[in-house]
């Protein structure tokens, strides 16, 4: 995508701003099927489109200032370093599949969320010392890859489309 | 540019973002995700089947030990916590939940009731927890009752 910086900028606030509101709508939809840590990860979609058509580096700084901003708006300082593994372990998965196995935006989708899951093991072990946690795994995984699968699908039919759009308003 | 159900191959050495006019979802993925995803369930499903019964709760609070119940005793237990907070773990029936919270988002209370060996409930807003631990005995009765 070639674009000039200060279109660059817009763009990148447009994100976020709609990286936050998934991020609101997501917490305001308890799933019927809890387990802890289990999330639809809608602003996943932002995060994706922004990687295939931005690149990484944008992709990443997007991320963490949604997390941030979530963090300090929604929720306590425990669910914020609950959600900084989560992203930072999906982020980096994510990245790998782009880059290194040059996936499609399902599987670096599913990826993220699998990885997802795991950071937010990984956290619960860490910061509530608790190696229990980890019996949340298997199922956590399971639902991390239909949410992903269904984050990536979404993700693969806005991008062609998000592409053209971007283009023709040059 | 609209082609991205075609698996068009697309350029690596490409700068910036890759073009998103590219297969949709490849062969070769498709053909991974699905072994990826039956691997997923069968260890979920071999995980979750093995799991013996536990034998006793133990609820921790700001992770230091609060104390530890048997689940063969059905008991209420009350958690005050600080500016209010209030936890209520309730055991019945060799199961333990979480009857009551103050806590916003509930999640603790909609965990339900658990029984199995490694399972937990957690209020992290009240930094709350229950483990199940310790089967052996439990199994061992129900596999020859």
């Amino acid at each position: 995508m070639k674009t000039n910086k200060a279109k660059q900028v817009a763009y990148m606030a447009v994100f976020l701003a709609l990286a936050l509101i998934f991020s609101y709508v997501e917490a305001l939809l308890p799933l019927p099927f809890v387990v802890p840590g289990m999330k639809l990860g809608l602003p996943n979609i932002v995060i994706v489109v922004v990687l295939y058509l931005f690149g990484p580096v944008p992709a990443l700084v997007i991320n963490i200032l949604r997390v941030l901003l979530v963090g300090l708006l929604f929720t306590n300082v425990y669910s914020l370093a609950f959600s900084l593994f989560g992203a930072a372990f999906s982020f980096a998965a994510m990245w790998t599949v782009w880059k290194v196995f040059h996936g499609s935006p399902i599987l670096v989708s599913v990826f993220g969320g699998l990885f997802h899951n795991t950071g937010q093991i990984v956290a619960a072990i860490l910061i509530l010392q608790v190696f229990d946690a980890a019996y949340y795994l298997p199922v956590l995984l399971v639902a991390g890859f239909v949410t992903g699968f269904v984050i990536g699908l979404l993700a693969g039919l806005i991008l062609p489309r998000l592409e053209v759009l971007l283009n023709s308003r040059r | 540019m609209t082609n991205f159900m075609r698996g068009q191959k697309h350029n690596p050495d490409e700068q910036g973002g890759r073009p998103a006019s590219q297969a949709f979802l490849p062969h070769r993925e498709k053909i991974f995700l699905i072994l990826l995803f039956t691997g997923l369930l069968i260890l979920a499903c071999v995980f979750y089947q093995t799991r013996r019964g536990g034998a006793a709760a133990t609820i921790y609070v700001d992770s230091e030990e609060y104390g530890t119940y048997p689940l063969a005793v059905n008991r209420t237990i009350t958690i005050a916590g600080e500016d209010g907070a209030e936890n209520v773990v309730e055991i019945k029936d060799g199961y333990v939940f979480m009857k009551s919270a103050t806590c916003p988002n509930q999640i603790c209370v909609h965990t339900g009731k658990i029984s199995k060996e490694g399972q937990s409930i957690v209020c992290l807003p009240n930094r709350v927890s229950v483990y199940v631990f310790g089967g052996g005995t439990a199994d061992y009765d129900s596999m020859t009752k």
